[in-house]
């Protein structure tokens, strides 16, 4: 038995159509996945370096600029320049971990966290400041990925969307694969969970902190090249998705990357029928009250972990 | 404790070199010329509309040393700090304590969004500075009858009166939705637009969103399920909030059935063709100046040099950045001091041919702390343009209000 809203009764209720209702809930679903693709990448970067990085729009930033640059510029075709995009990315946080990171593990630094914290910021005002410089104040367009338009009835849903949620959803599970199936993605989860445990196993810890951020900052890349042509590049393009991905990993539970999946979905659904059923005024703090709400209930979040005392 | 003699040795020749160094520059090398200086403060950084706060500023200084190669103002060179606030109030009177208490300069002008305006204004009345406002259009910046606040660039109510409630009338929109950023001058701009357009029987829906946002298909998707639907959005956002409207707008179906109008300038900005590519063509938005109506001699000049020295033609913002400092060096001139005082006092008198126009500021008593017409420039040229094809610069957009400066009739999306 199938269950259809009875349409009078369910405007009466929420003051819109149910045809309106169910395709609020699929742009939020949509949406959320996209940005889980992103917070994937800073739970990630939180699960093996215990660092909360600041600057992830920033490389989300870089990774719309290379998009743009790679096929607006250079002409080249998207199939190239989306690995292009994505492996720029990944060259950024590899050196950022390497020369701006690596220190917080000295045994001379006296407050890593602190470090770490003040060194991301910073490159986030550098980072910004930087692309106005370079590349100008004005605000950029990639070509389009894939010129299609899906009909839903009362909307059409563009090809460029559609486009970012399949490549979202398939690096997403690559990403699961990559961290549950093979040896670099098992080193990782072990310096995760343990990081003198995995020393102990012969698990250069060193190494797996740079190929954490390098594969946080291309996740963080191929979102902003993803989502260029629909959100546009401009110096600070990164600022609010990255506080997306902070409300998702926080909801989903910090270090978890199927808890950055769910939170998104959830911050989008949450974030789209506040939007029509209460205001779009409010849009950016629904999901902050949802955070605050399971924050006093499981401050682990979804799917995180309890931190475990010895 | 013995002294090695070879170190007294080397320290007396540096401390002799160092002495006799510092006295041959203070000897030899003239000082600094004195100057006139003039604060500037507009965005340069996010969260701020940091474009324009750069075209504002190319402006200025070209400006200045315009005024600087024709002699100066009182025997003096013109010296131009431009501070930025990135478009939050608290940096913007942080930019303006420091222009006025450290750098001592005369006069303050600039910005361009109107919460910073409505900051900085206290502070140029605590401090009895000037601050003539340079591209701020909330109604309270003049509102409040503040002494020492000039203003040459629109402001919101005049907008309304002058052409958009006129437009929407004449071309017989019937059903506007509205989507609007949460400023001073987003929701100041819907506070006066809506009960005019109400009182003509025109129904509106407005939804304030935050204008940092990157994603508006949900509320597109419930004006797009509205019935009647709505047949014309006003898309009262800057930066690239306004631009990703349209071209949402477009993917979900809104438009072109329904017509678009940017309240905003940016449309201005050859950058435009680049981000909304084919759904540009037929957005009507304002600029306060067409090189197809009106452009004096000073205009004329300015565009050429402002195209000289950075590629590109002037934006309108560049255009009031240029008369900001063309203003104020003349009542500089006139006041006979850099009492910023007696410059206000000029100011209030100033009669200036700008890039577009006369400038001139009213100051009826009677509007004084009453509505925003004081100290205000109420003369401002203002068009509604529009590009009837993909491509065309500003100077080849069509002119479709207010009709007596028409240059084409309206031209309706889609097929």
């Amino acid at each position: 038995m199938s269950f259809t809203p009875e349409p009078a009764l369910f405007s009466l209720l929420l003051n819109i159509s149910a045809e309106e209702f169910l395709l609020q809930i699929l742009i939020g679903v949509i949406m959320g996945s996209i940005y889980g693709l992103m917070a994937v990448g800073l739970t990630l970067i939180f699960g093996v370096m215990k660092v909360v990085n600041f600057a992830h729009g920033e490389l989300y930033m870089i990774g719309g600029y290379s998009a743009y640059f790679l096929m607006a510029v250079y002409q080249l075709p998207a199939y190239l320049a989306l690995p292009a995009a994505v492996g720029i990315g990944f060259g950024v946080g590899y050196g950022i971990e390497r020369l701006l990171l690596r220190p917080m593990h000295s045994r001379r630094m006296e407050r890593p966290v602190e470090y770490s914290v003040i060194v991301t910021f910073g490159l986030l005002i550098l980072l910004q400041n930087l692309a106005i410089v370079l590349f100008g104040p004005y605000v950029r367009k990639p070509p389009t990925y894939w010129e299609a338009s899906f009909s839903l009835g009362l909307i059409n849903i563009g090809g460029d969307r559609v486009f970012a949620l399949g490549s979202a959803l398939i690096l997403l599970t690559l990403v699961l694969v990559v961290i549950k199936k093979t040896w670099v993605g098992r080193a990782l989860m072990g310096v995760a969970q343990n990081k003198f445990g995995a020393l102990i196993s012969g698990i250069d810890s060193k190494q797996a902190n740079s190929l954490a951020f390098g594969i946080g900052a291309a996740l963080a890349a191929a979102s902003g090249a993803l989502l260029a042509p629909l959100f546009l590049v401009f110096p600070d393009s990164g600022t609010s998705p990255v506080v997306k991905a902070f409300v998702i990993i926080v909801l989903g539970g910090m270090g978890s990357i199927a808890g950055s999946l769910i939170g998104g979905v959830l911050l989008g659904v949450i974030e789209s029928m506040g939007s029509v059923l209460y205001s779009p005024s409010y849009k950016e703090v629904y999901g902050f009250i949802i955070l605050i709400i399971v924050l006093v209930l499981r401050p682990w979040g979804l799917l995180g972990e309890r931190e475990r005392w010895a | 404790m013995a002294v090695n003699v070879k170190y007294v040795v080397a320290a007396i020749v540096v401390v002799v070199v160092v002495v006799a160094g510092v006295s041959a520059y203070v000897l030899f090398v003239p000082p600094a010329p004195e100057t006139i200086k003039i604060g500037a403060i507009g965005p340069l950084s996010a969260p701020g509309a940091y474009e324009s706060g750069i075209f504002m500023r190319n402006a200025m200084q070209l400006a200045v040393d315009d005024v600087n190669a024709a002699g100066g103002v009182l025997d003096k060179d013109l010296e131009l700090i431009y501070e930025d606030t990135a478009a939050t109030p608290e940096k913007g009177v942080a930019a303006a304590n420091k222009l006025i208490l450290e750098d001592r300069v005369v006069a303050l002008t600039g910005e361009y969004h109107s919460s910073v305006c409505n900051a900085v204004n206290e502070v140029a009345e605590a401090n009895e500075i000037p601050f003539l406002v340079t591209e701020c259009w909330a109604d309270v910046i003049t509102e409040e009858g503040h002494d020492y606040t000039f203003r040459l660039a629109p402001y919101n109510s005049y907008m309304a009166d002058i052409v958009w409630v006129g437009f929407v009338d004449y071309f017989n929109f019937t059903n506007v939705v509205m989507l609007v950023e949460d400023t001073d001058w987003g929701t100041g701009l819907r506070n006066v637009l809506e009960p005019r357009l109400e009182a003509l029987g025109i129904s509106v829906t407005a939804q304030v969103v935050d204008r940092t946002r990157t994603d508006f298909t949900s509320e597109l998707t419930s004006f797009q399920a509205m019935t009647p639907k709505p047949d014309l959005l006003m898309d009262i956002m800057t930066g690239a909030a306004e631009k990703i409207i349209i071209n949402q707008a477009y993917e979900i179906g809104l438009a072109p059935d329904c017509f678009i109008i940017s309240a905003d300038g940016d449309p201005a900005y050859p950058e435009w063709w680049g981000v909304v590519e084919d759904n540009g063509v037929t957005v009507v938005f304002p600029t306060m100046y067409s090189p197809k109506v009106q452009l004096t001699d000073v205009g004329e000049k300015f565009r050429t040099d402002y195209f000289n020295r950075h590629g590109r033609e002037p934006e309108y913002v560049a255009m009031e950045g240029y008369d900001s400092i063309l203003v104020l060096a003349d009542a500089i001139e006139r006041a006979g001091s850099t009492d910023p005082t007696k410059i206000a006092e000029a100011l209030r008198t100033a009669s200036v041919k700008g890039t577009r126009a006369t400038i001139t500021f009213s100051v009826d008593s009677a509007d004084k702390g009453v509505n925003a017409r004081w100290q205000q420039w109420l003369d401002v040229p203002v068009y509604l343009l529009q590009y009837q094809a993909k491509g065309l610069s500003q100077a080849e957009a069509d002119v479709v209000y207010p009709l007596q400066f028409k240059t084409a009739g309206l031209m309706y999306p889609g097929p």
